[in-house]
């Protein structure tokens, strides 16, 4: 990122920052939320202006997001000098008897009235502990228009209108809407209030199972770019135009790339008209429709939608509607894909000893089993420790493999407290660890007492003397 | 102006040592242990990797990545992104 940036400092002049990726759900605090000071330390000593967009906590839903979360976010914004806030319009959370769960991917909220007024109320409560101005973002959504609904543009003009707030225009998912079938981008552009647009957002995407994927996966498309050339002249309020892209695919776009897709930006911005005006906006009418036989509240919708993307069977009219719908069935394989993202991102040595010992089925097999009963979590840390707990509680037969998953919970421990942990293990631990990094099985292991002590500091790299190793005589 | 990015000097090597006697102790950064794959070519991306990270609605790729990097029978690693989106 770093290195992205310094080789583009003469053209990057604002950084989107999302906070909760450099978040814990759990620390020496005792707080239920923290950052890590250090990465926070770093983002501030960015010399870009720096906007903060919230990924955790979307306010789509019927259920205001956890407030634990919104001291921190807070300090982060008033920390980094951000200017406006944002998150998504969008839910991830839900319930089922007993039971609250996270969805484990951002989904499309009830398109009605009663959707827009509780997406509504979800942004007043959280507008409230806020320090500075609040927008939505404009979401993505797999699903078929349903009958009845409000179209897109009008649930998002409701919901702004509703909570008073702006709008952070992501015109790639409005583009991907449209290519899966629902409303037109000039058909939802014509339904929202364009001087509530205080931001855009645009990306590339790919084609995934049928569907034109938000997959933030390269350059912005040719036919997006002509769009937003139309749309930002005729947005007098927006103050910002970003380029979203995973880490995973700097390697394919290189910085070349990025580069070339920073001077588009740059090409776009200038055909903005005039000066922005201050930013706020007139209030819109809420659209109102005729309640139908078929009612469904917010939260029935969030309950259904949300069980059935992580493998649970739902009852009812709704769940059997939603099930037929491929857009579901996309979303079910979306999530169990970012699952099975955080695992092997987080047990990465573990995950490679369990497909070299057994094959790419033995981890899927166990994945698969792992999701049946468990429901995915926030971040990728509980996750990661959740796979950890149901992988020792199966006892499986795999040599090293008690010893590998414990040196990662470890890694995993230290990060979040910062405390030291030491992990034993019963062969050389650098051979072994160095063999999985290295996508391999190891050779023969000198058997001995170790200990691995992971420590929570930083500024020593990792290189091992092999002259030192070796078990000592006893 | 700082340049970012600049602050962690990373040494070569890590500090070993003997404890009682008994073991070999190894001491390994936590920050570091992520990325064993790279050994020497340490980075600080491992933060994004605990925290929550669904800033897209996209296909999450890292899996399919981690399976498709499989070292054949002669040792060689295999694999890549090439093959997404098509």
């Amino acid at each position: 990122m770093e290195a992205f940036l310094e080789s583009l400092a003469d053209l990057v002049t604002v950084v989107e920052i999302e906070p909760e990726t450099f978040w814990f759900e759990s620390g020496p605090s005792g707080d239920p939320y923290h950052a890590d000071p250090t990465a926070l330390e770093r983002l501030r000593s960015f010399p870009e202006a720096k906007l903060v967009h919230g990924v955790g906590f979307p306010v789509g839903g019927s259920r205001v997001p956890d407030p634990r979360h919104l001291p921190l976010m807070a300090k982060v914004i008033e920390d980094l000098g951000s200017p406006w806030t944002s998150e998504h319009l969008s839910f991830n959370q839900a319930e089922s008897p007993g039971e609250k769960f996270h969805t484990g991917f951002l989904l499309p909220p009830l398109q009605t009235p009663e959707g827009a007024e509780a997406a509504a109320a979800s942004i007043r409560e959280v507008v409230k502990h806020l320090p500075v101005p609040f927008a939505v973002e404009t979401g993505v959504n797999y699903l078929h228009p349903r009958d009845g609904e409000l179209s897109d543009g009008a649930f998002v003009s409701a919901v702004v209108s509703g909570a008073d707030c702006g709008i952070l225009l992501d015109l790639h998912n409005i583009w991907a809407n449209e290519r899966n079938g629902r409303q037109s981008v000039d058909a939802f552009l014509s339904e929202i209030p364009l001087e509530r647009v205080w931001e855009v957002h645009l990306a590339g995407g790919l084609e995934h199972q049928g569907y034109w994927l938000d997959a933030h996966s390269g350059e912005v498309p040719a036919p997006l770019a002509d769009i937003a050339a139309r749309v930002l002249p005729a947005l007098p309020n927006v103050r910002a135009l970003i380029f979203e892209m995973l880490p995973t695919f700097f390697p394919r776009l290189g910085i070349h790339g990025v580069r070339k897709q920073v001077e588009l930006l740059h090409g776009l911005w200038a055909l903005r008209r005039g000066k922005p005006a201050e930013v706020g906006a007139r209030p819109q009418p809420i659209v109102r429709m005729r309640r139908g036989h078929d009612f469904v509240t917010p939260a029935a919708w969030e309950d259904t939608l949300g069980a059935l993307v992580i493998g649970k069977k739902g009852e009812g009219c709704l769940a059997a509607e939603l099930a037929a719908d491929p857009g579901a069935r996309l979303l079910q394989n979306l999530v169990r894909d970012f699952r099975a993202g955080m695992i092997v991102s987080t047990l990465k040595l573990t995950s490679r000893l369990l497909m070299l010992h057994g094959g790419k089925s033995l981890l899927r097999n166990l994945l698969n089993d792992f999701w049946s009963s468990t429901a995915p979590k926030l971040f990728s840390s509980s996750e990661a420790q959740a796979f950890a707990d149901y992988l020792e509680k199966r006892e499986l037969e795999v040599p090293h493999l008690a010893e590998v998953l414990a040196f990662e919970r470890a890694v995993i421990h230290t990060l979040i407290t910062g405390e030291t942990r030491l992990v034993r293990f019963r062969c050389d631990p650098m051979a072994l660890l160095q063999a999985l990094g290295e996508r391999r099985l190891p050779d023969t292991l000198l058997e001995g007492n170790y200990e691995v002590e992971v420590t929570p500091e930083t500024g020593v790299a990792f290189g091992v003397d092999s002259r030192l190793f070796g078990p000592l005589p006893s | 102006m700082p340049a970012p990015g600049k602050a962690e000097a990373f040494a070569t090597s890590i500090p070993l040592e003997l404890t009682a006697g008994r073991a070999v102790r190894v001491t390994v950064p936590a920050k570091i242990a992520f990325n064993l794959d790279q050994m020497q070519k340490v980075t600080q991306e491992v933060l994004g990797r605990l925290g929550c990270d669904k800033c897209h609605s996209g296909w999450d790729i890292r899996f399919k990545l981690e399976e498709d990097f499989f070292v054949d029978e002669r040792g060689n690693v295999r694999g890549g992104i090439g093959g997404i989106g098509g």
